[in-house]
């Protein structure tokens, strides 16, 4: 089972790269999985036999509402999933913080049900423990046996390891997002850049969800939506990147000129345009390319945006490593100053302003653990707290079970 | 084996994708390199802009621009294929098995059924291509065997009806489109 979070050592894990060298010797290149936080990718689907969301009537919707959950309910891959029934803005304050927890290097899966493995009923779901070590097919084709729990479970199929080192453990987090565009859309997000395993996860998901309703498809248009800017694939594959450097350096706006000749759009997010630190690179295009094809492209872009920031931070450290210091330093005194609860904007893009500087100290060796480690912990305590208020709120008392577990955790940890 | 994209451009690591595609800014026809998501209250604006262009928006101090992506694609395709008296007639035509009209999708950039993909296909399809780059589909496709479309059609005009029925208070219809549909939804399951 992925290991939660742990104060002892939140940044190895996500940063392969040793220091830089500072003494002007800028070392050789290498991947550095800190400058990718997280990865999220969804399908949008629609019932054949029902209008689009807008033309629907109340009760239509809610009896939408209510076969999709029991249909995922009883159909779920074994690893739970939430629900966002969803008024617009409360998707983007999920993903907000989704994205925060990310960014600090929590990992925010709920652990799995003590019924894994079990319908409701209790009927053994696809594969028997057996199939778990068997390595995932990496085409678009899922294995027929192959589940949620062997993807999540299973070390040996090397999920996205490298030479440089290995990618977070893969603990994905499944939403439901109901009454939003269309029917239904499913999202699945996972920590660094897991776009295979996290694509696997949903395209599982997908199919299971496949074999209990027909989904609105036309041959030549692929799986409609009500909006046809995201008809064909309807895959939205993107990973959240932390580009301090780039920005600091001005090597973004020429990222953008050799990533807007492709199918990947670079957004902000978070900050005042032109002010913030992390960028979401996700596909444009979803009809005319294959998924996978769509999910090589958010890669490539990666890998061009990783390279800018590798070079970026290079250039920073050779030329003002004093001033970038004290940047880093200064940081961890802003964010014991804010107010970490609050939901104002401004005050919100402080506060991911600050997280981005001492991710980047922690990451190029130039803030101790120690330094930044109680405010961290304050922090991750608050995201907690925000959490099992949520679950309370929305009556999921499993939900909110397990996020009085991890706090609990967490306590004792800082205790040690 | 080479992979392919939908348009037969090859595709590899090295170079990311057809490097022919190229979405234009929305107010004017340079290639968009800012990509804005805009909050205005509870809506959600996607904006993509050349350099000029979101420069201007940034600095101004006006509200949002008022139209979503899509309608902005729309609306300027309209004016460069269509007459003013083709939009008009355009504009009035309405799907038969969901009710909206051209003229609705236009302002809101939404569709109201899976119908309308057939409907308004033929106005559809370039608006496919400017967005997309494409207007075919090459990616997963349903596993189980072909839907009876006529079955899923039938139903969403049904429940159109029902809509309708319930409003005007003529239950006993209302009760007769129910069993219809109950009926259909039985017979056109998915067997997988």
């Amino acid at each position: 089972m992925a290991e939660p979070f742990s104060l002892d050592e939140p940044f190895e894990e996500y940063s392969h790269e040793p220091p830089a060298s500072h003494d002007g010797d800028p070392g050789p290149l290498k991947v550095c999985h800190g400058i990718r936080v997280n990865t999220r990718l969804s399908l949008s689907r629609n019932l054949a036999t029902f209008p689009f969301f807008d033309a629907c009537s109340d009760d239509q919707r809610e009896h939408l509402r209510s076969v999709l959950l029991d249909a995922a309910s009883i159909k779920s891959p074994s690893a739970p999933f939430c629900v966002v029934d969803c008024q617009r803005m409360q998707l983007l304050e999920q993903q907000f913080l989704s994205d925060l927890q990310a960014i600090v290097g929590l990992i925010m899966i709920p652990e799995p049900d003590p019924c894994f493995g079990e319908t409701k009923s209790g009927e053994a779901t696809l594969t028997s423990p057996a199939n778990r070590s068997r390595p995932l097919e990496q085409s678009g084709e899922n294995d027929e046996s192959a589940t949620i729990e062997s993807l999540v479970h299973d070390k040996s199929s090397a999920i996205n390891s490298t030479e440089e080192g290995h990618e977070p453990a893969f603990a994905p987090q499944i939403r439901l997002i109901l009454n939003h565009e269309d029917h239904l859309e499913i999202e699945v997000e996972s920590l660094g850049e897991q776009l295979t395993p996290t694509w696997t996860c949903l395209n599982l998901f997908d199919d299971q969800l496949q074999q209990e309703f027909s989904f609105a498809y036309h041959p030549q248009f692929g799986y409609l939506t009500a909006c046809p800017s995201r008809a064909g694939t309807t895959l939205r594959a993107s990973v959240l990147l932390h580009l301090p450097a780039a920005v600091a350096m001005g090597s973004l706006p020429d990222l953008l000129n050799r990533l807007s000749r492709h199918n990947v759009a670079i957004r902000e997010v978070f900050g005042d345009p032109g002010g913030g630190d992390f960028f979401r690179a996700s596909n444009l295009a979803t009809l005319g390319f294959s998924e996978l094809d769509l999910i090589e492209q958010v890669r490539g872009a990666v890998d061009l945006a990783i390279t800018t920031e590798q070079q970026a931070r290079q250039k920073w450290l050779q030329t003002d490593l004093v001033g970038l210091t004290r940047t880093v330093k200064r940081a961890v005194l802003d964010l014991q100053k804010l107010e970490l609860t609050s939901t104002d904007e401004h005050i919100r893009r402080k506060i991911v302003q600050a997280l981005s500087r001492i991710r980047l100290g922690h990451q190029l060796g130039l803030l101790a653990q120690s330094e930044s480690a109680p405010i961290l912990g304050r922090f991750q305590l608050i995201q907690l707290q925000e959490w099992l208020h949520r679950a309370i709120a929305q009556e999921d008392y499993r939900a909110a079970s397990r996020w009085r577990d991890r706090i609990k955790r967490l306590g004792e940890t800082a205790c040690r | 084996m080479v992979r392919v994209n939908g348009r037969g451009d090859p595709i590899n690591s090295a170079s990311i994708l057809n490097p022919s595609f190229a979405m234009k800014c929305q107010k004017c026809e340079k290639p968009a390199t800012f990509h804005i998501t805009d909050l205005t209250g509870d809506e959600l604006l996607a904006l993509h802009l050349c350099p000029d262009c979101a420069k201007q928006y940034l600095q101004t101090e006006e509200p949002a621009m008022e139209a979503p992506m899509l309608t902005g694609v729309l609306s300027k395709q309209m004016k460069l294929e269509q007459t003013a008296e083709e939009l008009r007639d355009l504009d009035s035509r309405e799907c038969p098995i969901c009710g909206i009209s051209f003229y609705e999708f236009r302002q809101s950039g939404r569709l109201g059924c899976p119908h309308d993909y057939v409907f308004f296909g033929n106005e559809l399809e370039p608006l496919l291509v400017n967005v997309h780059g494409d207007n075919r589909h090459v990616g997963k496709r349903p596993k189980h065997g072909a839907a009876d479309t006529e079955s899923q059609v039938e139903l969403i005009r049904l429940r159109r009806e029902m809509k309708e029925v319930i409003e005007n208070e003529d239950y006993e219809q209302a009760t007769r489109i129910r069993d219809r549909i109950r009926k259909l939804e039985e017979e056109s399951r998915p067997h997988g």
